[in-house]
C-alpha cells in the first residue's frame, strides 16, 4: 500500500512539474492571443478533457508504441514509470493551463511593460511581475494539477499497465484489490486517496477563493 | 546633453492600428518637450513608439546619434535597452512592492556606470522619503504619481517620456507635480517629452510643442504659440479648451474648489464626495462689472493674466480663485480692452458644467 501510494505521490509530482513550463507557455499565448491559432492551441489542449481517459491512454500508446511516430525516438517507454507521468500530464494539462490563464488573464500587462521599460529583460519582467501577481492562479494550476495526476487512472492503466511494484499506483491498486475482492484493502487505499486528494483540494480551493476575492475588491474599487 | 548639430530626438514613423493611422515626424531639442492634442489624436501611441512598446510599421527613430528604430535598416532596440522611460498616466506601480522597492527596480536593473541619480535623494525631493515603507494600494493620487516619476527618474533615463501624468490629479496637486517635474529638470537636467491635453500645463513646463491630430501633426513651434494657433483655427479650439477641476460637493450643494464655490446641480451625489468638473472655455464669459440681472449663477472676480488673440477666436487667461481659460472674440478683446491686468468677473451658467465622481 505504501508503496502504491509513493508510486502516486511520486508520479503526480513530477507530472505537475514537467508540465509546469510547457502550460505556462501555453497559457501565456492564450491570454496574449485571440487569433486561429490560438483557438486551434486551446482546442487541441483541452482534448483530453473531452475524450475518455482511455482513449488518451489509446492514443498515447499507439504515438510511443514500437511502430508509432515517436516509438523510434523514445524506446521502450510505455509501460514504465515514465509512461505513468505523462499520460497523468497531459490529462491534467487542460486544467492546469485553464488555471493558469485565469491567474495571468488578472496581470495588467502594462504593469509588464513597464517593468521592461525600467530595464527588465523578458525573463526577469516576468519573474518580478508577472508570476508574483499571477501566483493564487499558477499555485491553483499547479494543485489541481498535482490533484488529477494523483488521481488518474483510465490513460495511465492502457499506457502503463498495471504492474505492482513498476507501474502500480494507487488508482490502478484499489481497482486490482476490487477486481481480486479484497475490499478492506481496496477500502484503506481508498481512503489514503481520499486524505491526500480532499488536502491538496481543499488548499486549491482556498487559493482560489482568495482569487476570486481579490476580482471582486478590484473590480467594487474601481466601480 | 550632446551639443552637436543633430537633433537630440529625431523620429519619422508611420504605424495603421485598425482603423487609426499614426504617421508623425519631430525633431526634438534635449530639454523639455510637449506633445499637445485631443484625446484621440495618438500621443500615447506616439510615446509607445518612443518606449519601444509598439514597433512602428515604417520609419526610424534617432536619440542622441543613436538609431534605436529604423524599419529600412532593420533595427530595433529592445525597450530594456532604450533608456526611454515613460511615467504612466495612472502611475502603474508595481502592486506587490513597496515604494522603496519601486523606485529601487529600475535603478537595480540600471547598470551602475549609468547610474547618475541617486534614489534617496530623488526620494526627498520628491517629499516622498516617509511613505518609502508603504504599499502602492495605500497611497493617496498625488503621492502614487510622485513615486512613479521617482521610480522612472531614479533609472538616470535619456529620456523621460510623460503620459498625461498630472491628468487624474486635481488643480492643486497638478501644479504641485508640475513643479516637480521643473524641479528634476533643473536638478538633473533629463530630457523629456511631456504628453498632455491640458494647455495650461503643457505652457507652465515646455518651450515647444508638437500639436497632434488624428494621428498627424498640426504644428510644431513654441508652446505659446498653441494658443495662438488654436485661436487663428476656425476647425480645432472651440471643444478642445477644457477647464477642469477636482473639487468636493458641499452640503448646500456647491461644489468647493480650493477656496472658491461653484454653483452647479451636484443632485446625484452626496456631501464631501470628490467630483470632477469641466467647464468648456467657450461656454464662459466675461464682464467688466459685476452684473445685476443676469440668469448665469456663477459670478466669480478675477483678473486677466494674458490675452492671446488670433483671427477667429481669442482666448482670456482669469484668475478667479482658480485659473479659467475663456474663450471669446477679438472684437469682444478689443471692445472691453481686454489686457493683462484687467479686472473681469468670470461669468457661466450651472448647465455649462459637466459633473463626474472620480
Amino acid at each position: 500500500m505504501l508503496e502504491a501510494t509513493l508510486l502516486s505521490l511520486q508520479t503526480a509530482l513530477v507530472a505537475t512539474i514537467g508540465m509546469a513550463v510547457p502550460a505556462f507557455l501555453i497559457a501565456t499565448y492564450l491570454v496574449r492571443n485571440s487569433g486561429r491559432l490560438a483557438f486551434i492551441i486551446d482546442l487541441i489542449v483541452s482534448m483530453p478533457l473531452a475524450l475518455p481517459p482511455v482513449a488518451v491512454g489509446f492514443i498515447l500508446l499507439w504515438l510511443f508504441g514500437a511502430t508509432g511516430p515517436l516509438g523510434s525516438l523514445t524506446h521502450g517507454l510505455a509501460f514504465s514509470w515514465s509512461a505513468m507521468s505523462i499520460a497523468a500530464a497531459i490529462v491534467s494539462l487542460p486544467l492546469v493551463v485553464r488555471a493558469f490563464t485565469a491567474g495571468l488573464a488578472e496581470v495588467e500587462p502594462r504593469l509588464v511593460f513597464a517593468a521592461r521599460n525600467l530595464g527588465a529583460s523578458q525573463l526577469r519582467a516576468t519573474w518580478d511581475i508577472t508570476l508574483p501577481l499571477a501566483r493564487n492562479g499558477i499555485a491553483a494550476g499547479l494543485l489541481l494539477g498535482f490533484v488529477r495526476s494523483f488521481a488518474e487512472f483510465g490513460a495511465t492503466i492502457v499506457f502503463a499497465g498495471n504492474i505492482p511494484g513498476s507501474t502500480q499506483g494507487l488508482p490502478s491498486a484499489i481497482f486490482s484489490r476490487i477486481s481480486a475482492g479484497d475490499f478492506s484493502e481496496a477500502w484503506a487505499l481508498a481512503a489514503v486517496s481520499i486524505a491526500i486528494g480532499g488536502i491538496a483540494l481543499a488548499i486549491h480551493n482556498r487559493l482560489v477563493s482568495h482569487q476570486r476575492t481579490r476580482i471582486a475588491a478590484r473590480s467594487t474599487s474601481n466601480g | 546633453m550632446a551639443s552637436s548639430d543633430a537633433p537630440f530626438l529625431d523620429f519619422d514613423i508611420q504605424l495603421h492600428q485598425g482603423d487609426f493611422t499614426l504617421d508623425v515626424a519631430g525633431q526634438f531639442e534635449d530639454g523639455i518637450t510637449a506633445v499637445f492634442g485631443p484625446s484621440g489624436a495618438g500621443k500615447s501611441t506616439l510615446l509607445a513608439c518612443l518606449a519601444g512598446m509598439i514597433t512602428p510599421d515604417q520609419g526610424h527613430i534617432k536619440l542622441a546619434d543613436e538609431t534605436i528604430f529604423s524599419s529600412t535598416d532593420r533595427i530595433r532596440r529592445p525597450p530594456q535597452f532604450l533608456r526611454t522611460v515613460i511615467v504612466f498616466q495612472d502611475g502603474m506601480l508595481f502592486p506587490h512592492k513597496t515604494v522603496r522597492q519601486n523606485i529601487e527596480y529600475g535603478y537595480n536593473l540600471t547598470h551602475p556606470d549609468l547610474r547618475s541619480i541617486d534614489p534617496d535623494e530623488l526620494s526627498q525631493l520628491l517629499q516622498i522619503d516617509h511613505l518609502l515603507d508603504r504599499f502602492p494600494s495605500s497611497l493617496s493620487g498625488g503621492e502614487r504619481q510622485r513615486v512613479a516619476l521617482a521610480r522612472s527618474v531614479a533609472t538616470s533615463p535619456r529620456l523621460l517620456l510623460l503620459d498625461e501624468p498630472v491628468a487624474s490629479l486635481d488643480i492643486r496637486l497638478r501644479n504641485q507635480v508640475v513643479g516637480y517635474l521643473k524641479q528634476l529638470h533643473e536638478r538633473y537636467h533629463i530630457p523629456m517629452v511631456y504628453v498632455s491635453h491640458s494647455l495650461s500645463d503643457v505652457m507652465a513646463l515646455a518651450p515647444n510643442a508638437l500639436a497632434l491630430d488624428q494621428g498627424q501633426v498640426r504644428s510644431f513651434g513654441p508652446a505659446i504659440d498653441l494658443v495662438a494657433e488654436i485661436a487663428s483655427s476656425t476647425r480645432v479650439g472651440r471643444d478642445n479648451i477644457d477647464n477642469l477641476y477636482v473639487g468636493t460637493v458641499t452640503p448646500s450643494g456647491s461644489i468647493r474648489i480650493g477656496d472658491i464655490e461653484i454653483i452647479a446641480q451636484p443632485n446625484n451625489y452626496r456631501p464631501d464626495q470628490p467630483v470632477t468638473i469641466s467647464i468648456s472655455a467657450s461656454d464662459i464669459m466675461l464682464a467688466l462689472e459685476h452684473p445685476q440681472s443676469i440668469s448665469a449663477r456663477n459670478i466669480l472676480p478675477g483678473v486677466v493674466q494674458r490675452i492671446e488673440a488670433g483671427d477667429y477666436a481669442a482666448f482670456a487667461f482669469v484668475d478667479a480663485g482658480t485659473e479659467f481659460v475663456v474663450e471669446l472674440t477679438s472684437d469682444a478683446v478689443q471692445s472691453l480692452n481686454l489686457k493683462r491686468g484687467t479686472d473681469v468677473y468670470v461669468l457661466f451658467k450651472t448647465s455649462s458644467i459637466t459633473i463626474t465622481a472620480e
